[in-house]
């Protein structure tokens, strides 16, 4: 294990943060859990999930399956989540697309940044220097389990007899 | 570099990795997730059909066969439980249960009163309870399950893998990981405390936010009366996860176990300053 220390000990400074993350955009969850489809046709959403995306997944005979974009916002944090189901409405994949704090609302990149990139100039991360592992992040997984049991019967309730 | 996050373990699951091709990453990606879904269906308390459920109702009966990997993180508990006097114990299943932190077991015995580590019995593969209790290996599975997600994508081919579940975060190979405290209170302030290569840091607080984890002082029997946030280093997750717990309950009491495991803590107390113990690393 090697640790190079950052914080100073002693009193702490006021750093206003919050952690956001995008992992696939729709276009990359969509060839992600539909890799033989031709086609991802948009299709009506649900009234009452204003956030929810539908596209039918399609090849050139018949239906491959839907995939479901939703977003669900928790006390602390927002989770943007594809949901790829077969045509029969059985899950084939949950991915998680984006995870943004949203403590304040506005994400703002702290000023010591900078100056870490000018530190680790010698010894390069592979991954860049925005990788912000952050101890102590808490996430409540309901919310999505919620999100999803909500568009298994959207499903069952409006796509299945399309 | 190829990055995904699932939901496991209850919590989110980030995975990095960076292979020479891209069919390398998306193997070495897999494979992690893999090895993470693995472990939660070993070692989940909530899954009826997880091998510490059947523990939980069956080992005080009768010896129960466990796969390696549930023996491996068993016996790291225990060996953890005994450094630390008990601050770290995995047998705290029936007191959290009793708090309302986790449900109950179904069909499991109702835990003794005076059940403790020291009633797990170990052998080899076979793990028999001398008293009712229920384990709950929520203090270290997490850490456990980075840390095989990490040889997975390893093995798999990856040059270099960060696995980040939800605050309990390994890195290796070529990359480093800038690790930052989450501080207590309103808002979101985040302190960057260490650039970290090849090595594991695992978080926890107490006594400063309601949503946070539950932890029992087992000297006590009741939460830790100070509030702080931790954040544990070390050289492997499992420990760096279960090391939080004595850390919480005492920093200065914990520093020997700390230097024994080549691990170190970052302690935000409620004073607002931040201290460190352990190795000087």
């Amino acid at each position: 294990m090697k640790l190079r220390w950052i914080a100073a000990l002693g009193a702490v400074p006021a750093l206003h943060s919050a952690y956001a993350a995008v992992y696939l955009s729709t276009e990359q969850a969509q060839r992600a859990a539909f890799p033989a489809a031709t086609a991802f046709v948009p299709a009506e959403g649900d009234a009452e999930r204003p956030a929810l995306a539908v596209w039918e997944a399609r090849d050139a005979t018949q239906r491959l399956g839907w995939l479901l974009v939703d977003r669900v916002i928790g006390r602390t944090e927002e989770i943007t989540y594809a949901l790829a189901l077969d045509a029969a409405g059985t899950v084939l994949s949950l991915e998680v697309l984006e995870y943004r704090e949203t403590h304040g609302g506005e994400i703002r990149l702290p000023a010591w940044r900078k100056q870490f990139v000018g530190r680790s100039a010698a010894h390069p991360p592979q991954f860049g220097s925005d990788i912000k592992n952050i101890v102590g992040a808490t996430l409540s997984c309901r919310h999505v389990s919620d999100g999803v049991a909500a568009l298994l019967q959207f499903h069952a309730r409006r796509l299945a007899s399309r | 570099m190829l990055q995904r996050a699932r939901l496991g373990l209850g919590t989110l699951v980030e995975i990095r990795v960076a292979a020479p091709t891209a069919a390398i990453e998306q193997a070495a990606l897999q494979a992690a997730f893999a090895a993470v879904g693995r472990v939660h269906a070993a070692m989940s308390f909530h899954a009826a059909d997880s091998e510490l459920s059947r523990l939980n109702r069956e080992a005080a009966q009768a010896p129960q066969r466990v796969s390696a990997d549930t023996a491996a993180v068993l016996a790291l508990a225990l060996e953890l439980a005994a450094a630390s006097d008990g601050a770290f114990d995995p047998s705290v299943g029936g007191a959290l249960v009793a708090a309302g932190v986790l449900p109950a077991p179904a069909g499991a015995p109702t835990p003794d009163a005076a059940a403790e580590w020291r009633d797990v019995v170990l052998d080899g593969d076979r793990v028999h309870f001398r008293r009712p209790l229920w384990l709950d290996l929520g203090g270290i599975a997490k850490g456990h399950a980075v840390d095989v997600a990490l040889a997975a994508a390893l093995a798999a081919g990856a040059g270099a893998v960060q696995v980040n579940a939800g605050g309990d975060l390994a890195v290796a190979g070529d990359t480093a990981a800038l690790v930052q405290m989450r501080v207590p209170g309103r808002g979101a302030r985040l302190l960057p405390l260490a650039e970290l290569r090849d090595g594991a840091a695992a978080g926890s607080a107490h006594g400063v936010d309601e949503t946070l984890p539950v932890h029992l002082d087992r000297q006590s029997g009741a939460p830790p009366t100070t509030p702080r946030a931790v954040t544990v280093f070390a050289p492997r997750c499992a420990l760096a996860d279960a090391l939080t717990k004595p850390v919480l309950c005492d920093p200065a009491a914990a520093a020997p176990l700390l230097q024994r495991y080549g691990a170190s803590a970052c302690v935000l107390g409620p004073d607002a300053r931040l201290q460190r113990w352990g190795l000087a690393a």
